[in-house]
């Protein structure tokens, strides 16, 4: 049993009215609700109609009727290009109308990687990706050993079981450590002792999911899900809004009930800094890069934005910024990053331009993700930032030091 | 049609010209390129027995410049291959889907840059693949608007596409259809000759009028969906940007009271945008809305935007529309209409999309300009039209849903004129039900055409077979003239008008189709 067929969409891929918001809105202040500039970053990029929501809506139409069949060339092309930034839904015309929801473009393009995963079409570089998650001796997507995800717990000595657990994730356990050692340490100082699975702990499958490996996904999830049960923990806290956005919405449609409550980091710390003094107030410019997982796919706008105002930064917002932000490029489940570097490279590098043009000198995100995509692309561009996961900020305002590395910018 | 280049010599051929990242010849794109607004049963491939035998062009091609489609249309004359431009594809007569000869379809949206604004004749210029989104946040930098705001797909739609197409839409009842507002286009003629019309047909002038230097030759290439050139640039009268505005919702006694207190508000210049409402489903919803707050029995909700430059004004035109209302027995909406998703000005495109899922089936419209005074016999006409048995047989057959409704729109048009939609909704799921469907719609274009309407997007089909039977023959005459003449070698989008088609015009137009 799949997420849903693309049959399912039939009625809805005729509901598309080809409108094209979708492809490239520009309606900053104009005389709209909405406030894009821009709306789908692959488009932006390769200018083709068939890279938007709406052409390939218009796909879905022809293989439905058996015009256009699945083929490597239209999945690699098309199916697992999209970043699955979720703005197409953002911008989609029967949102205007009060309780409509938009065309359910995220699912559609999931169904048709789920049709592709099946027949084996899925970008050999994907499909090595999720065999490594699938591995029960690596378990994460960078095929490293599955040792070295626990590194950054060494000297916390954190307990196994607790009310609370923490989900640190593959992206930072590998690639930036010192964002789960930042939650730790902060949470401490809030006299919050949290549980880790360590070695236990497993990819939560984000890209299992979106690379259309949808019976691997399920699987690894159910295995997941009980491990964590058995730890009793009644709440797990997420730092990276791809595993955040997985356990609270993709697992519902995996059909997997999750017997806890999930949050992200963000909604965790925001309420906690009222109640902690901060040693080292971060008296810059800063500015932050929403991230897909985080805003558009869970809502979630107002908590870091808080917490950045709270630990004495000024934020200066980018131009386009919350339900209107650009992608960094990564893709969900990192498949843009994956198998199409340069397109990633270009999306990436608009990005951080945007970002340098807001003048702050520091930029927040709150995904490992977007973090490690960003500061890439910095470097890649010569932009002289400093870069910091949301947990990270906190930290340094607070006076905490890293065992990792020399600062918390990582 | 005879192709003398094979397809990758062409495709070569063409990277030449645009570079190998503007050129796409997967399937995947042709078919895509192959359809544009989805609200239409003229799906190339998915609906049988369309008009013309219409499918996806050969290859697709983004130019940047005018050079590049200079070159393009000389290579194209050389071995005879159509060329077919394409503006944000959110047309519904499928203008730019291919016949069998197949051809190079030109995505025209990257070319997209503003050129200039000039203050002397206060009109802006820019390439024709610009966007409308694109064009109103650069004049929006300088507090200017170009009045009227776009078609369907509204701010992803190409301004150029809207001029071969003379769109009507957002805004035109204040400032006119998009036509109206051009002052000047430059056109790749189809032997790859680039003129200029109007004033810049001077090569001393540098600013924007449109009558002048003989004849409107602007005219020539507006709503001739490309098949006499390719619209390259164009030039758009602009206008200050109004900082106060309102919206008002009243509800008539009947629909043709409601149109005239629309021609009446019209005339005295009062309104911006309006929707007046005709008989249908979203009619039912907002009489109940009147009915619920107020109480109210009374049938032709009109919903009305106003703008100004000043405070004072609006006030002034808000009692003048409450005036006219009166007058015609209406009883007003209290509050902000908008408030309900309904408004007739920003949320113009709650009637894409939105709708369509709204209804729950697509929504299949007639958009054509009628007489103001007309729409309601032609609105009675669609709605005892579909209560006929034969049409309810069809309709329990195909799942199309008793789901009609009529629409005289913000005006593309103004003095009397309106932008006026007939709709029905219908499950467009499977072959079967958009063929049928395809065949209801005849009908109703028939009819309409025969009611004396003007279609002002004509594509390859839908209004056309009706519209074209009814030319006399002098006026069919010197259009195919005219084709032959600009067009030796029929490579401008051919079946643009049922032009450069030879006997299968001719047949098309000796039987009423389908």
């Amino acid at each position: 049993m799949g997420i849903m067929k693309l049959e399912d969409f039939r009625k809805e891929v005729w509901f598309c009215g080809g409108c094209s918001m979708c492809r490239e809105t520009v309606s900053k202040g104009i005389a709209t609700k909405h406030a894009w500039v821009g709306t789908c970053p692959v488009y932006d990029v390769l200018r083709f109609d068939h890279y938007t929501s709406r052409g390939r809506n218009a796909i879905a139409k022809y293989i439905l009727d058996e015009v256009l069949e699945y083929n490597a060339n239209l999945a690699e092309d098309v199916i697992y290009r999209c970043l699955g930034c979720k703005a197409c839904e953002e911008i989609c015309t029967p949102t205007l109308i009060p309780g409509l929801k938009p065309l359910e473009n995220m699912k559609i393009i999931k169904a048709m990687r789920e049709d592709c995963w099946k027949l084996g079409l899925a970008p050999q570089k994907i499909q090595e990706t999720c065999a490594k998650i699938m591995d029960p001796a690596l378990n994460n997507p960078f095929g490293l050993d599955k040792a070295l995800r626990v590194d950054w717990a060494e000297k916390l000595n954190l307990p196994k079981e607790a009310e609370v657990l923490y989900f640190a994730g593959c992206a930072a356990s590998y690639q930036n450590p010192n964002t789960p050692e930042a939650v730790i340490k902060v949470l401490r100082q809030a006299g919050q002792e949290v549980a880790y699975l360590g070695t236990e702990e497993l990819c939560c499958g984000h890209q299992l999911i979106w690379a259309g490996d949808i019976e691997d996904a399920r699987k690894n999830a159910q295995e997941l899900v009980h491990r964590i049960q058995k730890t009793g923990a009644k709440q797990v806290i997420c730092s990276c809004a791809g595993c955040y956005n997985t356990f609270k919405n993709d697992y519902k449609e995996l059909g997997i009930t999750i017997p806890f409550k999930v949050d992200h980091i963000a909604k965790v710390l925001s309420p906690l800094l009222n109640t902690l003094e901060l040693k080292n107030k971060i008296q810059q410019q800063v500015t932050y890069h929403d991230p897909c997982h985080l805003g558009r796919h869970t809502n979630e706008y107002k908590s870091p934005r808080k917490i950045i105002e709270k630990v004495g930064a000024e934020l200066i917002e980018m131009e386009r910024a919350n339900k209107e932000a650009w992608c960094c490029g990564a893709g969900s489940g990192g498949t843009c990053l994956i198998n199409y570097p340069e397109l990633n490279k270009e999306i990436r590098t608009r990005r951080i331009k945007e970002a340098q043009a807001t003048g702050a000198k520091v930029l927040v995100t709150a995904c490992p993700m977007c973090l490690k995509n960003l500061r890439d692309a910095a470097q890649e561009n010569n932009v002289e930032m400093d870069f910091y996961d949301l947990p990270n900020l906190v930290a340094e305002a607070l006076g905490l030091t890293s065992e990792i590395y020399d600062s918390w910018k990582g | 049609m005879t192709k003398a280049l094979s397809q990758s010599d062409l495709v070569a051929a063409l990277e030449g010209i645009v570079g190998k990242t503007a050129v796409n010849d997967s399937d995947q794109a042709r078919w895509t390129y192959a359809l544009s607004e989805a609200w239409s049963t003229v799906s190339p491939g998915l609906t049988d027995g369309l008009l013309l035998d219409l499918g996806p062009p050969d290859v697709i091609v983004k130019p940047k410049t005018t050079d590049h489609i200079v070159e393009i249309v000389k290579m194209a004359n050389k071995y005879k291959i159509p060329v077919i431009p394409r503006g944000g594809g959110t047309g519904n007569a499928s203008g730019s889907a291919a016949l069998p000869s197949g051809g190079i379809l030109l995505d025209l949206l990257d070319m997209n840059k503003f050129i200039r604004y000039d203050p002397v004749s206060r009109a802006c210029r820019f390439q024709a693949g610009i966007t409308w989104g694109r064009l109103c946040y650069e004049l929006k930098k300088q507090e200017l608007t170009p009045g009227f705001m776009g078609p369907h797909g509204i701010y992803g739609a190409a301004i150029g596409g809207g001029i071969s197409l003379d769109s009507t839409g957002i805004q035109g009842t204040k400032y006119g259809q998009e036509t109206e507002n051009v002052q000047n286009l430059q056109v790749v003629l189809p032997t790859g000759d680039v003129i200029e019309t109007g004033s810049l047909a001077n090569t001393c002038a540098d600013w924007y009028f449109r009558y002048c230097n003989g004849p409107d030759l602007a005219g020539l290439f507006m709503g001739a969906c490309g098949a006499f050139g390719i619209i390259t640039e164009a030039t758009l009268r602009t206008y200050p940007l109004p900082d106060y505005h309102a919206d008002f919702l009243y509800l008539f006694p009947s629909e043709l009271d409601q149109c005239k207190a629309l021609m009446e508000m019209d005339s005295y210049e009062l309104m911006s945008d309006y929707m007046g409402l005709a008989q249908g489903f979203q009619y039912a919803i907002i009489e109940n809305v009147f009915k619920l707050k107020l109480g109210a029995t009374q049938k032709g909700p009109a919903l009305i935007h106003t703008s100004a430059y000043d405070e004072g004004i609006l006030e002034r035109k808000t009692v003048m529309l409450d005036k006219i209302a009166n007058k015609y027995g209406a009883i007003k909406f209290p509050g902000d209409p908008t408030a309900l998703g309904i408004g007739a000005h920003d949320t113009n495109e709650m009637l894409g999309g939105g709708v369509s899922k709204w209804m729950g089936g697509m929504m299949h419209k007639t958009c054509s300009i009628l007489p103001l005074l007309k729409c309601p016999e032609f609105n009675e006409w669609h709605y005892r039209f579909f209560k006929t048995p034969r049409i309810q047989e069809l309709l329990s057959t195909t799942g199309l849903g008793n789901k009609c409704w009529s629409i005289q729109y913000p005006g593309g048009a103004k003095h009397g004129f309106v932008l006026h939609m007939s709709m029905f909704n219908m499950d467009a799921t499977t072959r079967d039900m958009r063929t049928t469907a395809y065949k209801v719609v005849h009908e109703i274009l028939k009819q309409k055409i025969e009611m004396g309407t003007c279609p002002y997007w004509v594509g390859k089909d839908l209004f056309l077979p009706h519209l074209v039977k009814r030319f006399t023959p002098a006026y069919w005459n010197f259009l195919q003239t005219l084709k032959q003449t600009l067009d030796p070698n029929n490579i401008m989008n051919p079946g643009a008008l049922l032009l450069g088609l030879g006997d299968k015009a001719k047949d098309i137009i000796s039987k009423e189709f389908p």
